[in-house]
């Protein structure tokens, strides 16, 4: 009977699996036919099958909508998988890579490259993005790890206040930069995947691989922390030392993206929760639907961005955010309905 | 590697343990020692320190004077994963909002059996599937785990312990939030397991008919160590617990044949 029940989770577990690989490989080839120019998946599908035709159509599609379609799935895998990671390690639900200060911190550091050096765009805006955000996570450890006792509430309420240390530094910043930069950086901190080129996708491309390898391969750890510290000690998981590198490894994922595509909300929280609607996330299985569906999502979140208005783009984190918010508010609302 | 420990040798042995929060002392220089194979209750009042010691033996504390030692071997000499594969903690209630199902939290009783890399394998399966079994959770091993109820829970949590395949099960006060029904059925799981016990008790009746040791701790110091019937006494109610209290015997007797002391109390204290 026990071995009945097992073999229908893991079957319901390699449905999601295949289900949302499915999803992911369909979205990022259908996605390529969306845009300011008129194509359709034919096109799509010419340009990849006749791959001599230098027509305009297969230039646009690979030069400029492939690298920015993948860039809009690693994003959002990575989001969500960090989102995921940090919501087990502190237990709490509403935790995402932006409730740490781990955004701020790297907004924080490309406002300032922007506004001292006047850098846009480039490997620099990832260095400063990088640092910030490092800058903000050892303040973080520090401040946390100092009190031995409650370290999840201190953790938490910590990365609050250093989120918003660096929100006013950044406003700061903005406040005193010409109206010109002012607009660049409010439509950077938007979030975009407008300068998506095929030259900088290797960095998020390693770094979410690998940091996502990392996890997988902790994921009986991930589990325990569920049931408590106490719980996990006593399965043998040193805790707090865990715990950090979890946390370091979402905020390299979070830092990397936040540098190449802005402040884009809320994928990091809603997406493992919409998952742990529909299975348990305890599994590889469970971690890689949760990252898929989170790539999934964000291309077409870049899709709706590039093709809601007519010559115009609008920034992805004004869609994610308020989808994002529909979605929180209705999920207290049906959490109260519950109880 | 000697995993075997000869009979009536200590299997965890407290040596002088004293720990505190801040200025507060908690535990007082603690010495006990735990025989292998038996089953040992520990009882006290609120505030007494019976959490605090417990955590002591299963890592959670670092005590500030004294050691802890289990197989002649100072516990915190162990790497974590090697004193989990050696040790299993029953905890109570922790609630939890995230969507585990009953098999996973049991599967992670193979967390410090596991490397970082390995699957479940047959044998794995076959092993929490025996768990599953013997706890009486076959039907509910696909739900999620908080739909479970209190009793249904520990039930779990004791299962993932048999998965973890420890010499030493620790419980503290895993009964607690239950109803008497599931009070019983969970200690008795727990005594059927056959590994050694050392389990604090809220129910002095229950810790009686259960244990083959009680250690009594008061204000962080150990009163009184020994059989039930040596240990439960109309004095050592009154010293301990403040209670005016009767012993007699139970009409059951224990599986050894022994009797079992058997409590009332008395009321009107005000």
């Amino acid at each position: 009977m026990v071995t009945n029940n097992m073999s229908a989770v893991n079957t319901r577990h390699s449905l999601a699996l295949f289900v949302s690989v499915a999803a992911a490989l369909f979205s990022l080839f259908a996605a390529l036919s969306f845009g300011a120019a008129e194509t359709s998946l034919q096109d799509v599908l010419n340009s990849f099958l006749l791959s001599n035709e230098a027509s305009f159509n297969t230039r646009i599609i690979f030069e400029l909508r492939m690298p920015r379609t993948l860039l809009a799935f690693l994003a959002g895998s990575g989001l969500a998988i960090s989102g995921l990671i940090l919501q087990t390690v502190t237990r709490n639900p509403l935790a995402d890579p932006y409730l740490f200060g781990i955004s701020s911190g790297a907004s924080f550091g490309v406002v300032l490259l922007m506004a001292l050096a006047g850098v846009s765009a480039g490997f620099m805006l990832s260095a400063a993005a990088l640092l910030g955000s490092l800058l903000a996570m050892s303040l973080l450890i520090l401040i946390a790890g100092r009190q031995q006792s409650a370290q999840v509430e201190s953790m938490l309420l910590a990365g609050v206040a250093l989120s918003f240390l660096f929100s006013a530094f950044t406003s700061l910043l903005l406040y005193w930069s010409d109206p010109q930069a002012v607009a660049a950086i409010l439509f950077w901190t938007l979030g975009s995947f407008a300068r998506a080129q095929w030259a900088t996708l290797w960095l998020p491309l390693l770094v979410i691989t690998l940091c996502t390898f990392v996890m997988l391969s902790f994921r009986r750890q991930l589990n325990a922390m569920l049931l408590g510290d106490e719980s996990a000690i006593t399965l043998g998981v040193r805790v707090q030392r865990f715990r950090i590198l979890m946390l370091v490894l979402s905020s390299l994922i979070t830092a990397v993206l936040v540098a190449m595509c802005g402040g884009i909300g809320f994928v990091g929280l809603m997406i493992p929760h919409i998952v742990r609607f529909f299975i348990s996330q305890g599994t590889i299985a469970g971690l890689l639907v949760t990252s898929l569906v989170g790539g999934t999502f964000m291309v077409w979140v870049d899709v709706l961005s590039r093709s809601l208005l007519k010559n115009q783009e609008l920034p992805v984190g004004v869609i994610t955010a308020a989808i994002g918010s529909v979605f929180f508010l209705s999920l207290l609302f049906f959490r109260k309905r519950k109880v | 590697m000697h995993t075997q420990t000869p009979l009536n040798t200590p299997l965890l042995n407290v040596k002088n343990v004293s720990w505190g929060i801040g200025n507060k002392t908690i535990l007082k220089k603690i010495d006990l020692k735990i025989t292998t194979g038996k089953f040992v209750g520990l009882i006290g009042p609120n505030g007494a320190g019976k959490s605090s010691l417990l955590r002591c033996l299963y890592r959670f504390s670092k005590p500030s004077d004294g050691v802890v030692e289990f197989n002649n071997t100072d516990i915190w000499q162990l790497k974590s994963d090697e004193y989990a594969k050696k040790v299993a903690v029953v905890l109570q209630e922790t609630p939890s909002q995230f969507n585990l199902s009953v098999f996973d939290v049991i599967a992670l009783g193979l967390t410090p059996h596991k490397s970082l890399f390995s699957s479940i394998t047959n044998i794995d399966k076959q092993k929490i599937t025996q768990a599953i079994n013997t706890v009486g959770l076959a039907d509910h091993s696909d739900q999620s785990f908080e739909s479970l109820s209190g009793g249904e829970k520990q039930r779990a949590l004791i299962a993932r312990a048999i998965v973890q395949q420890p010499q030493l099960l620790i419980m503290d006060e895993p009964t607690s939030h239950l109803d008497v029904k599931y009070q019983i059925q969970v200690m008795e799981l727990a005594k059927s397991l056959g590994v050694t016990v050392f389990a604090s008790f809220h129910d002095l009746n229950l810790a009686s008919a259960m244990c083959d040791e009680l250690v009594v701790i008061k204000n962080g110091e150990i009163t009184h160590t020994g059989a039930p019937s040596e240990v439960l006494t109309e004095n050592m109610l009154g010293d301990v617990f403040g209670v005016c209290a009767q012993v007699n015997n139970h009409p059951q007797l224990s599986k050894s044949g022994n009797s079992i002391p058997h409590i009332t109390y008395f009321y009107g204290y005000k």
